[in-house]
């Protein structure tokens, strides 16, 4: 997502118990951030109980049940756990995959976007606070990595490292590093002459413990508001990165991979590709709509209109 | 316009609407959609199928392959091995031309051949005939290869090259001229290559006059374009899961022809716990292939026996190959002391038909307490592993245009061979596939050597064979003249007999 | 103005170094031998050195690297292995598609996606709103290939008239025989052949142009002098259009050059789907083939495209908008 658009300033140092509330309280009435955080909240809590609620084992073949249509929950009447959604091209039960799934697709958002975090926020950090030199050589190594289209650069790095899952969170985090570096720097910069922050200075705190403690501490909002996006951005990565066939690896259960090899029966098993993408969409959604509402309830301006 | 029925019914019947009057149907021009680009129009540096497909219907071979895989006729009207193995001369037609109107002669022929030998020129296909010696041409119309060593399987290789005009440089891949049926008109890559009718072609003048190939790499979209008839035949592979719904649609026409190739299951005989054969047959015993063949592949094809496809002579009617069983498996791997929790390694590359077979190999060991751990590479490094490096257990490949033993087995599985990634040695297998070169591939003592040579092969396994190919296309019934060929380069070679009558 | 060009042509001229070397590097340390993998099979040891000797991959990294770069430099981006035709000739009769793609995936995405902006800036915090933000994030949530499979299998198989793949007449040829010749059917072939490419591709970027649009839209909404044009009695539409989207779009200007970058990046897949003959299939092809010369040469040249329309979007920013200072 753009760094541009996120000129968002984090709540007023420090703050009061009722501002807090009073950010509680707008949180809870953004539409956004509500049907957002409700569709990630329902997919962490399938994620978590995965295993125990699936109604078939996700990896039991068995090939002569290929491309079974879906079931549905009710068959002649009674409750029905074989192939609700319908199997897969080995005969696999596809809504317990799904629901396995939900686990590599989110980790290896959740990864993925936490290492790009870390990776931005450490060197966004030090180049907007140190400047000079050390700024221009940071920053212009990311406009270099921002200059190469990022799905080039995640292909280049899981060809160059090979396909795996950890290859696969790695390529798509270094792809997301320049942008939250930039947004990081330019809080940074905007923070550094702020009035607590210079009186810091004249206390002879150390410019490092100013830097962790005070400025990173009040640049979060817009990390997190990126983060967010990023998490939706890192599914879509993996599910493009499996269609070109480097995606994460057999017998892991992926959302991408499925709905990249279901694509070879679009026409005559529909099914297969239907729902992984539905669950995709959705999930992307979640966390594109949880990123709009953070940034409308955390940005200054517009919560001033 | 079938009937239809979706949520998105409205838009359609709009869109439709919006657009009458747009109609594509032409007699005079067939459009063929296939998966790859072509990498070059040069038969002397082409590699690959998708290239030699498209070459044969502009120049042509000395012989070809019929659809039985018998050699026929083509430039050449007869040829003949010297009584002693040294030479072989081949009696070239005498009312040829080229599409720019000079007549083919025996110096083309030996152009040919001579530019691939020398090895300034870095063709790759120079070890197909490095057992020419020289060439002379003693007159117009005949043409003698001088033998250095005598192979009983040159002409099937000879069989492979086109002739180009004498005089052909680096860059006749740009313009190619041939004595095939159409000339090349322009490419433009990974968009179309348009070649027209050569009205003066010897065999007859083609019936439509523009032929149009167009490489569509998506599975699924070349096989929309053709259901929407944007196509006329496509030729590539069509998704073996969408198969059976257009075998059932009268409107299209499904040719197949058995193949020339099989995909395997290869084992590095050098790493643990492979080593032991018992292990490799245990493996070879874990493929479903009656499953695999019925629902993977939709019938595409037949269970693999082992490395000769059963149309070939030299393939012993009398094997069975492994079946699928796992009891039997099981035990085996019990003798060989591999414990549970053994881990082995599989690589492939993104090919969906090998991923699913790394997937039911993976599940059927892990059945069996083995840990398949399969990793999913991008091809030219999965292929670098398997040519150059000992760092793998099992991998997934296939083999195609295997038209006789030799081509089969003795890259494949001799000692020192070109292809041996299983490093796989036997001293008898390496004497008798020798000494098949040396023998007349028509007698029974070729016969035999070849059944010992398999039977062997068989029974070390260093592949476990999943499924033989199958060639299959798919037309519009208003495409006649035609059908597909079982060696995937010889597809068009008689493309001047194709018709077109929508 | 001047030196605010020229120093933008000075750090444009460090990226591309710095993607040059990105590039080689990525290239020289994957694993996959090129002249291998061209010889396939039957490769024989010396044939193998003789080609890498011929190709100069039998040099060191640095030299390699160096001489790669001088040519460049001049135009010339070496011979691909496998084809044995000059790069820059494959690179350059594709580029063209791959930039008319990104160009119209552009104009689709800003034609649904500022409307899309518009109503849910002018509605705000309505269900309208919710809705139009839902319609704008779909196109970016669900995975590309996806949508083009679908979009192929449900509408252009049915109509008749959408093609199924390829690429028809180029468009500024297609626009050049409309003006002089009046001939307005290659115009129509070279849109139908767009049309689903462009849609596929567009989506995937048109949230943001919404969003963005929103965003600045509310903010101009807020300003005073549109305060006082509604309290004058104006209507709300016309204000919105008269006063207000003038000034918002200004910053949606400013991230189309950002986001070129992932159409060119994202068209990587959509030329797969559709067939359509631009550099992403050149680049993806020969990194199977390990083709080497031409994944250099693609990358670099997308790289110092994506740089030049930044470059040119940022200029003329500055001219639309003067109260722009150039620190």
């Amino acid at each position: 997502m753009s760094a541009t658009s996120v000129r968002a300033a984090a709540a007023a140092t420090p703050q009061e118990p009722r501002a807090r509330n009073s950010t509680w309280r707008k949180l809870l009435r953004n539409r956004n951030v509500v049907v957002g955080s409700v569709l990630i909240l329902l997919l962490v809590l399938t994620a978590a109980v995965a295993p125990w609620i699936t109604p078939m084992d996700p990896l039991r073949q068995n090939i002569w049940e290929s491309y079974t249509a879906p079931q549905g929950f009710f068959v002649d009447g009674a409750f029905n756990t074989q192939y609700v959604l319908g199997a897969d091209e080995l005969g696999r039960d596809l809504l317990s995959r799904l629901i396995m799934g939900t686990r590599v697709s989110l980790l290896v958002a959740l990864i993925a976007t936490a290492i790009s975090l870390a990776g931005g926020v450490i060197l966004g950090a030090i180049a907007g606070y140190v400047g000079g030199l050390v700024d221009n050589v940071i920053m212009r190594v990311m406009d270099v990595l921002l200059a190469l289209p990022g799905i080039l650069l995640a292909i280049a790095i899981v060809a160059t490292f090979g396909p795996s899952i950890v290859n696969v969170m790695l390529a798509i985090a270094v792809v997301r590093i320049p942008a939250m570096a930039r947004v990081v720097r330019s809080e940074v910069l905007a923070l550094r002459e702020e009035e607590f922050v210079e009186a810091s200075r004249a206390l002879g705190i150390s410019p490092m413990r100013i830097l962790f403690r005070h400025i990173l501490l009040n640049a979060w909002a817009p990390a997190l508001v990126i983060a967010t996006l990023g998490m939706g951005t890192a599914i879509v990565a993996e599910a493009s990165l499996s269609f070109l066939g480097l995606g994460t690896q057999p017998p892991q259960i992926s959302w991408g991979r499925m709905l990249s090899v279901g694509r070879e029966a679009i026409r005559s098993a529909p099914h297969v590709t239907l729902y992984p993408g539905l669950a995709i969409t959705f999930t992307v959604l979640g966390f594109s709509l949880l990123g709009d509402g953070l940034r409308d309830v955390f940005d200054r301006r517009l919560a001033d209109t | 316009m079938q009937k239809y029925r979706s949520w998105l019914a409205p838009v359609v019947l709009a869109l439709t609407l919006l657009g009458l009057g747009t109609s594509l149907a032409q007699n005079d021009t067939l459009v063929i959609g296939t998966g790859a680009e072509i990498t070059t129009l040069d038969p002397r540096i082409a590699t690959d199928v998708p290239s030699f497909e498209r070459i044969a219907v502009i120049m042509e071979p000395l012989v070809v392959f019929s659809r039985d895989l018998d050699l026929e006729p083509r430039l050449a009207t007869s040829w003949e091995f010297a009584e002693d193995g040294s030479s072989l001369t081949f009696t070239l037609r005498d009312d040829v031309t080229f599409h720019d109107g000079s007549p083919f002669t025996s110096a083309d022929v030996k152009h040919t051949f001579e530019w691939v030998l020398d090895p300034e020129n870095g063709a790759q296909n120079r070890p197909l005939y490095e057992d020419i010696g020289s060439i002379d041409t003693p007159d117009e119309h005949t043409v003698v290869f001088n033998l250095d060593n005598l192979n009983s399987f040159l002409l099937n290789n000879i069989a492979r090259m086109p002739i180009v005009p004498d005089g052909s440089g680096d860059d006749f891949g740009d313009n190619p001229v041939g004595t095939g049926p159409y000339m090349f008109d322009s490419l433009v890559r990974d968009d179309r290559l348009t070649v027209k009718a050569y009205e003066n072609y010897w065999g007859g003048a083609p019936s439509i006059e523009t032929l149009v190939f167009r490489p569509i790499p998506e599975d699924g979209t070349r096989l929309l374009a053709f259901e929407a008839g944007e196509i006329d035949v496509m030729q590539a592979q069509p998704v073996p899961a969408e198969l059976p719904r257009i075998e059932e649609d009268e409107r299209f026409v499904v040719d197949r022809s058995g193949g020339t190739g099989y995909t395997y299951v290869g084992m590095n005989v050098n790493s643990e716990p492979l080593n032991d054969v018992r292990v490799r047959q245990a493996i070879s015993y874990l493929l479903p292939r009656e499953a695999i063949v019925e629902r993977i592949m939709n019938g595409i094809g037949q269970p693999g026996i082992n490395m000769l496809s059963p149309e070939m002579a030299w393939f012993d009617s009398s094997t069975e190959g492994y079946s699928y069983d796992p009891e039997r498996a099981r035990e085996l791997f019990a003798e060989a002391g591999v414990a549970e929790g053994t881990r082995i390694r599989l690589h492939t590359n993104e090919n969906p038909v090998r991923m699913q077979l790394a997937e039911i190999l993976e599940f059927e060991l892990s059945q069996l307490g083995i840990e398949l751990a399969v990793t999913i590479e991008e091809f030219g490094a999965f292929l670098e592993r398997v040519q150059t490096t000992d760092d793998f257990d099992l991998f997934i490949l296939g083999w195609s245009g295997q038209l006789d033993p030799d081509r089969a087995m003795i890259r494949q599985f001799t000692t020192d061979g070109s292809a041996n990634y299983t490093k796989y040695s036997n001293p008898r297998v390496d004497e008798l596939l020798n000494q098949g070169r040396l023998v007349d591939p028509t007698s029974q003592e070729s016969l035999d050597l070849y059944f010992e040579a398999q039977a062997i092969v068989l029974e070390e396994a260093p592949y476990a064979y999943a499924f033989y190919t199958e060639e299959i296309a798919l037309m519009h019934p208003y495409v006649g003249g035609w059908s597909v060929h079982p060696y995937g380069a010889a597809t068009y070679q008689n493309a001047h007999l194709i018709t077109k009558n929508q | 103005m001047l030196q605010y060009i020229a120093q933008r042509i000075y750090s444009l001229v460090f990226i591309l170094l710095g993607v040059s070397l990105i590039v080689f590097a990525m290239v020289h340390f994957a694993p996959g031998d090129p002249i291998r993998i061209m010889l396939g099979d039957d490769a024989e040891p010396q044939e193998v050195e003789r080609l890498n000797q011929l190709y100069g991959f039998d040099q060191p990294a640095h030299i390699q690297y160096t001489r790669w770069l001088t040519r460049a430099v001049q135009g010339d981006l070496g011979q691909s292995i496998r084809q044995r035709v000059p790069v820059t000739e494959l690179i350059t009769e594709r580029l063209g598609a791959t930039v008319e793609l990104a160009i119209a995936s552009l104009l689709v995405a800003i034609l649904i996606g500022v409307p899309l902006g518009v109503i849910s800036a002018v509605r705000r915090n309505t269900w309208v709103d919710f809705g139009s933000m839902i319609a704008a994030l779909v196109g970016v949530s669900a995975p590309n290939f996806w949508i083009g499979l679908i979009l192929l299998a449900n509408v252009a198989l049915h109509v008749g008239w959408i093609p199924l793949f390829g690429r028809g007449p180029a468009f500024t040829e297609a626009i050049t025989a409309a003006v002089t010749q009046g001939n307005f059917s290659l115009l129509w072939d070279s849109l139908r052949y767009l049309l689903l490419p462009a849609i596929t591709l567009g989506t995937s970027i048109m949230a943001l142009i919404t969003r963005l649009t929103r965003a600045s839209l509310l903010e101009v909404l807020g300003r005073d002098y549109v305060r006082t044009a509604r309290a004058k009695g104006l209507i709300g539409w016309l204000v919105v259009y008269k006063h207000a989207l003038r000034n918002a779009l200004l910053p949606v200007v400013t991230i189309i050059g950002v986001q070129f970058g992932s159409l060119l990046g994202g068209s990587i897949v959509v030329e797969a789907v559709f067939a359509w003959p631009g550099v992403g299939r050149l680049i993806i092809n020969s990194i199977s083939q390990r083709d080497l010369p031409i994944v250099q040469g693609s990358v670099l040249m997308l790289a110092a495209v994506f740089a030049l329309v930044n470059l040119l979007v940022d200029i003329s920013y500055s001219f639309f908008n003067p109260r722009i200072r150039y620190a």
